[in-house]
């Protein structure tokens, strides 16, 4: 998929486990699990702002595009 | 609630509908298989012309040969009777086969509608399994059009029986027909398009769940 989801990246800088990140952010694991394997087919502006919020971070640096 | 309570009553119709063509199949059978033996007991069984089997909703005749050379002062005399007795063995046995074959495919269409119904309970596969549904019944609906065009391809030695002045009066005629039922056609697309439009559904549900 030509967009790439650098969650755990971003998760492994900011020390934050999955389970902690998905109660601050308000989503269930299993989703959290979801985005961070590149499974998810789209993300919600208010998901992504949640998690940008939470992790102190750009959005760029949370999803990067790649040409296949 | 209320939709709820429609697909209640839509299922206690189908399954009616299902026991219906059970009995209608059974007692076709058994009658078939009487009168074979006791052909006094079923003398005044009539053939109707507008049966299913009989319907031309949009058909041309051919060609017909007449038997009796005075037909034509038959054919104008009276009612046009259909005995199932009075058919010979082959047109008897064809008559039956064809209406349970119909009454099998309408059965398992019948089937897969309550299959259907009960799909909508479950939310989580309810797209797919009714994609499933509807275009299994695509396909029992095509082999009904399909038999029901063939069958009547077929040539049939049919006996007439009319009443001339209290005398019954019998003409062996051989017709030969084609039968397109468009009503058929209809529910045929009717279904494939039922099947892609649950497809779809499908794809935007799973997409759905796969947004974050």
């Amino acid at each position: 998929m030509p967009i790439i989801v650098n969650l755990d990246v971003m998760m492994a800088r900011r020390k934050i486990s999955l389970n902690e990140l998905s109660e601050k952010v308000d989503i269930t694991p299993a989703n959290l699990s979801i985005l961070k394997t590149g499974k998810a087919k789209a993300i919600r502006f208010s998901t992504l702002e949640a998690i940008c919020k939470v992790l102190n971070c750009q959005p760029g640096d949370i999803l990067e595009w790649v040409d296949e | 609630m209320k939709s709820q309570k429609l697909v209640s009553i839509f299922t206690v119709i189908l399954k009616l509908s299902l026991f219906v063509n059970i009995i209608m199949g059974i007692a076709l059978i058994t009658v078939a298989i009487h009168s074979t033996f006791s052909p006094t007991t079923y003398e005044k069984l009539e053939i109707k012309r507008n049966s299913y089997f009989f319907k031309h909703s949009c058909s041309s005749e051919i060609s017909k040969n007449q038997i009796y050379s005075d037909s034509k002062s038959i054919e104008n005399s009276g009612k046009e009777i259909y005995y199932f007795t009075k058919q010979d063995v082959a047109t008897r046995i064809s008559l039956v086969f064809s209406t349970l074959i119909l009454l099998t495919f309408s059965l398992l269409v019948t089937r897969e509608l309550l299959r259907f119904t009960s799909s909508l309970k479950n939310h989580q596969s309810m797209f797919l399994n009714s994609s499933k549904c509807f275009s299994r019944i695509s396909i029992y609906l095509g082999i009904i059009f399909l038999f029901v065009f063939i069958a009547s391809l077929i040539p049939l030695e049919i006996v007439s029986s009319f009443n001339e002045g209290g005398a019954i009066r019998t003409v062996s005629t051989k017709s030969f027909s084609f039968n397109v039922d468009f009503g058929l056609i209809v529910l045929l697309v009717f279904s494939l398009l039922l099947s892609a439009v649950f497809k779809e559904a499908e794809r935007l549900r799973s997409e759905n769940e796969l947004t974050i």
